[in-house]
């Protein structure tokens, strides 16, 4: 495993992870639809969005959700992650500024696994939180061979 | 708003069920999407070198994978059948308001790499209403879990979409 695998000894209840921000922009919102196959129309045509009463087109809610999973991913490393869950409690409009919150909240050993649980939310520039959810990963240790 | 009785039995309904393989240009182009650049999304060299089976799945693909590797010849019977909540939705949807997404969970039981085949059952999990303010909100739960060629449970996922009104 490479040298920057995140190892559970050196893990502390209250860590936190590296932000991963992001200013979001309509091209985002075009590569998540041709991405995930959601073509609303809301998220990517601006005439109709506008035609809806919207301001402008918003952004998926599961975008949101991948890019937090992608700084849950930067901290746990790749194929660590056992559950990720996560609540829509926002909009998101092009050029909000997004970022990662990503907090420790337990260690815990079951057998020979070596488990974290982290608190995570994407935020805006104001302050708001888009997406509130909550991770499970399985870690190696230092002890052990995993 | 005129409150009716909620119509929860569909509650414990299978979904349809579905056959969906995990395609690797659609991994790599939805990596990118959720703004992951690793090179074990787009090499399976890369991907083995970091001691993977293959190329990793990213932890939403599994809500998109429907749209791309589930192919019509090799789908179970029924798999076309309409949702066993259709009827709910419409009732509800008689008094106009939103269908909201609400929840996502996912629970990865094994990894799951690019070219692996999985079979998914599912199942409607709950129905239920809750008052938010002058709005009714009422939330339907669904589960879905999926299995790979040798019958093993490798992941599991739970939507929650919410109608509110």
């Amino acid at each position: 495993m490479s040298d920057d695998e995140l190892y559970f000894d050196d893990v502390e209840v209250g860590g936190t992870a590296p932000v991963r921000t992001h200013t979001l922009t309509r091209t985002d919102l075009v590569k998540y639809a041709g991405a995930s196959g959601d073509y609303n129309p809301m998220h990517t045509d601006e005439v109709a969005a506008k035609d809806a009463g919207l301001p402008s087109v918003f952004g998926h809610g599961m975008f949101s959700a991948g890019m937090l999973a992608s700084a849950l991913t930067d901290y746990v490393g790749l194929g660590r992650l056992t559950r990720y869950k996560v609540r829509f409690t926002k909009q998101t409009w092009p050029g909000d500024v997004l970022s990662s919150a990503i907090t420790v909240t337990g260690k815990r050993t079951e057998g020979d696994r070596y488990y974290i649980d982290l608190d995570c939310q994407l935020v805006n520039d104001k302050g708001g939180a888009v997406v509130v959810g909550e991770a499970t990963a399985d870690l190696a240790s230092r002890g052990g061979e995993k | 708003m005129s409150q009716t009785t909620l119509d929860t039995s569909a509650i414990g309904a299978d979904l349809p069920g579905a056959v969906v393989t995990v395609e690797r240009g659609p991994v790599t182009t939805f990596a990118g999407a959720v703004l992951d650049e690793r090179p074990e999304y787009r090499s399976a060299v890369a991907a083995r070198a970091a001691g993977l089976r293959g190329i990793p799945m990213p932890p939403t693909f599994p809500f998109a994978m429907g749209n791309w590797g589930q192919f019509e010849e090799q789908q179970p019977d029924g798999w076309d059948a309409p949702i066993p909540t259709l009827g709910l939705y419409g009732e509800l949807m008689r008094n106009g308001g939103l269908i909201l997404h609400g929840e996502q969970e996912f629970i990865y039981h094994r990894d799951v790499v690019v070219g692996d085949e999985l079979t998914m059952t599912g199942r409607v999990k709950d129905i239920y209403q809750k008052a938010s303010g002058d709005k009714t909100m009422t939330f339907i739960v669904s589960e879905q879990d999926y299995r790979n060629s040798d019958g093993e449970l490798v992941l599991t996922q739970v939507t929650t979409i919410i109608h509110r009104v």
